[in-house]
């Protein structure tokens, strides 16, 4: 008897469901289309849906212009009072409409589990503040299978259920719009946790670009590691490092193995005059370290043993030395001991992060540059 | 209402333009052909592609080539000095200047990205947080409001990378909250699809079987996805080594059970190359299940599934390619995953 009257009260209750923009969806698309079938009106409700009465253009609820107003991230009061309104709205959608306490996927049951996830949503905010625990994204969401979780409702399996022989009858046009209010209320829980989360989303966001600042600096920044010092480097960075960070921070040090580089040599020659010649460091094996603030590298330091190539006229073309690496725009300097026809001497070693400067001068030959 | 946000990650091959910047034509080439297989279906076409979909194409091509292209004009600036470099220490250099030449070069197209990212973690972080920013940007809110629902459509490389990402996303909570970057953005993906799905053989930081990108069931509930497609070909030598098949992991087998893992095995040869996007999105055993997750249940009529598949049937294969791809694979020689990969390149060219 019960039952009976409820399926009147929904029948009665056409002024509720009338006034939702999602029936004209209905009438226009749905009821007139010959070849539909129960199967295929969630997946209208879902495509042309979003496009229009669910919090588009033409949805007249109010929502969707409610929540845009917390998209404009009012502060203080104004914020609860935006927030507030949009619950409202968002339990007022469910106004006039019957409801009886089941599991089924009868009208009054639907509606009275998802009006009860709203109101409960309601309560515990008013009570103890947002928990997302409680209140997670995936409860509220409409899943591919139409599944909503925090009302455990399927919304394709409730219209099916409705529709089935009766797609041009009240009771398919009553569960189409049954099943609007509910998905349309679920996107608007989705933009009201977005308001509440917002604050995270921010600090998250910082904390990606900071480690990818790191990153790009660690890798682009100095100077290129080649393929052999990056599978060295690798190796000890996976053995040092906490697995259980996923996205860890970049590295405060490197060793540097067989890295050649161009540079500058100043030595005094055997005739006694002083040869300034490009020259090809390879740092046999070094060690740098650094600090990371801000994303940015500081305080660069490091030290290598090196030989140094070169063609001076009378003197060996290796000579052994070691390089320091400053801080300033990654420049090396060191000393080089070169044999000659008339003993050893001790030189001077420049190294100005050529490879950019090359580029800079157009790829021209480093010897011309030096010699202008 | 925000749009459904679909991204595409590429898969190996060369994404960037000589000056650097990203090339988009593989994005731009799925796009279309999601789009001319979208519009063959009349409830999902109601809805225009565009207005359902905010297609972003995800790149992660410009940080192999930027350390390549580091490595070649280190090497050139080394041959500027004018200080000869001679036997194996020139050869090595001259290697690594050929990297800014990569047209039609396999090794350094190809095999460099496969090799700079599973092998050299260093590259791989950076790689993983390059991504993970394109991904934010594309998640998080906006003036427009919150994603209320997004997939990922990732081909061959992109599905090692994409994994690796989405979890490291939904397993790091850099706030007092303790929220994962992701369940702060986003409610999980619809989908993931995994499109010649590589990242079992590319596997790295963590295992692909026990990650976030599980679908949730019973055992395990608060994963980054509702549901996961994976769908391999068997005449595609890349995941013929290492399949991605948790058939006796029980958190995968429940999900197979409830169908929010569908995993898609197919057989069809219908371009030159078997391994690429086209070659497996033009089967109705993967599109349609994939719009399904993306545009939601009910936008393909029964009729249309039946239809589909006959016509597909129907369609004409490269015989002779299928009967080389097959001998290819066949071969007991063959047997590491870079020797299939190398041969199935050298059978593309031939037939080029």
């Amino acid at each position: 008897m019960k039952k009976l009257l409820i399926v009147l009260g929904w029948l009665v209750c056409g002024y509720a469901l009338a006034s939702d923009p999602c029936l004209s969806l209905y009438e226009n698309e749905i009821k007139s289309d010959g070849d539909l079938e129960a199967a295929d009106i969630y997946g209208i409700l879902n495509g042309e849906g979003r496009l229009g009465c669910l919090l588009g253009p033409t949805d007249t609820t109010g929502i969707e212009k409610q929540y845009q107003k917390l998209l404009a991230k009012p502060t203080g009061v104004n914020l609860g009072i935006e927030r507030g309104l949009l619950l409202e709205m968002m339990i007022s959608e469910f106004d006039g409409l019957p409801t009886r306490v089941c599991k089924d996927l009868d009208p009054a049951c639907v509606a009275d589990r998802h009006l009860g996830a709203l109101k409960t949503l309601a309560e515990r905010i008013a009570s103890a503040g947002f928990d997302l625990a409680q209140n997670s994204r995936d409860q509220w969401a409409v899943r591919p299978d139409s599944y909503i979780a925090i009302s455990d409702i399927n919304v394709a399996n409730f219209l099916e259920n409705q529709c089935e022989g009766n797609i041009s009858e009240l009771v398919c046009a009553n569960a189409f719009v049954l099943s609007a209010k509910v998905m349309r209320t679920s996107f608007a829980a989705n933009e009201l946790i977005t308001s509440y989360q917002q604050p995270v989303i921010d600090v998250n966001e910082r904390f990606l670009s900071e480690r990818d600042k790191e990153w790009e600096t660690y890798l682009n920044g100095a100077s290129v590691q080649f393929p052999w010092e990056l599978a060295f480097n690798s190796w000890r960075f996976n053995e040092t490092r906490d697995g259980k960070e996923k996205f860890p921070r970049a590295p405060s040090s490197q060793w540097v193995l067989f890295h050649p580089s161009p540079a500058f040599e100043i030595i005094d020659t055997p005739d006694n005059s002083s040869a300034k010649e490009a020259a090809i460091v390879v740092e046999l094996v070094g060690y740098q370290r650094w600090g990371w603030r801000d994303g940015k590298q500081g305080n660069r330091w490091g030290a290598s043993a090196i030989v140094s190539l070169a063609d001076i006229s009378g003197m060996d073309s290796v000579g052994y030395g070691a390089l320091i690496h400053t801080p300033i725009k990654y420049t090396a300097f060191g000393v080089i001991w070169r044999d000659g026809d008339d003993g050893g001497e001790t030189g001077l070693i420049i190294n100005l992060n050529l490879s950019s400067l090359l580029e800079k001068y157009d790829n021209s030959d480093l010897l011309e540059f030096f010699n202008r | 209402m925000r749009k459904h946000v679909l991204f595409l990650v590429h898969g190996m091959g060369d994404n960037v333009n000589d000056d650097g910047s990203i090339q988009n034509d593989w994005a731009d080439n799925a796009k279309n052909t999601l789009e001319n297989l979208y519009s063959k279906y009349d409830i999902l076409k109601r809805v225009p592609f565009d207005e359902r979909f905010d297609v972003i194409s995800i790149n992660y091509d410009t940080v192999f080539n930027n350390l390549i292209k580091r490595w070649a004009e280190q090497s050139a600036a080394l041959k500027a000095t004018g200080v000869p470099i001679e036997g194996i220490v020139g050869d090595v250099f001259s290697w690594l200047d050929a990297g800014a030449r990569q047209d039609n070069n396999f090794a350094w197209t190809h095999v460099a990205d496969v090799v700079l990212y599973r092998f050299f973690s260093l590259v791989r972080q950076k790689v993983k947080t390059h991504v993970a920013k394109q991904f934010t940007a594309g998640l998080k809110p906006n003036n427009e409001g919150s994603v209320s629902s997004w997939s990922v459509i990732a081909h061959s490389l992109g599905c090692a990378i994409t994994h690796d990402v989405l979890h490291a996303m939904d397993a790091t909570s850099p706030n007092e909250a303790g929220i994962s970057i992701l369940d702060a953005m986003v409610p999980s993906a619809s989908v993931i699809a995994m499109i010649s799905n590589v990242s079992k053989v590319l596997e790295n930081d963590i295992g692909v079987y026990d990650s976030q990108l599980v679908p949730p069931t019973a055992i395990k509930t608060n994963t980054a996805c509702f549901q996961y497609l994976n769908a391999n070909n068997s005449l595609d030598p890349f995941v013929l080594t290492e399949r991605f098949d948790p058939k006796d992991e029980p958190e995968w087998k429940l999900a197979k059970e409830n169908k929010t893992f569908l995993d898609i095995r197919i057989g069809n040869l219908h371009e030159l190359n078997v391994h690429s996007f086209k070659n497996y999105l033009i089967n109705p055993a993967v599109h349609i299940p994939l719009f399904e997750c993306m545009a939601g249940r009910g936008t393909i009529r029964r009729k249309e599934k039946t239809t589909a598949a006959k016509t597909f049937k129907n369609i004409p294969t490269d015989a002779l390619l299928t009967k080389a791809a097959k001998d290819l694979l066949k071969d007991s020689k063959a047997t590491s995953w870079f020797n299939r990969v190398g041969n199935f390149y050298g059978l593309l060219k031939i037939r080029q």
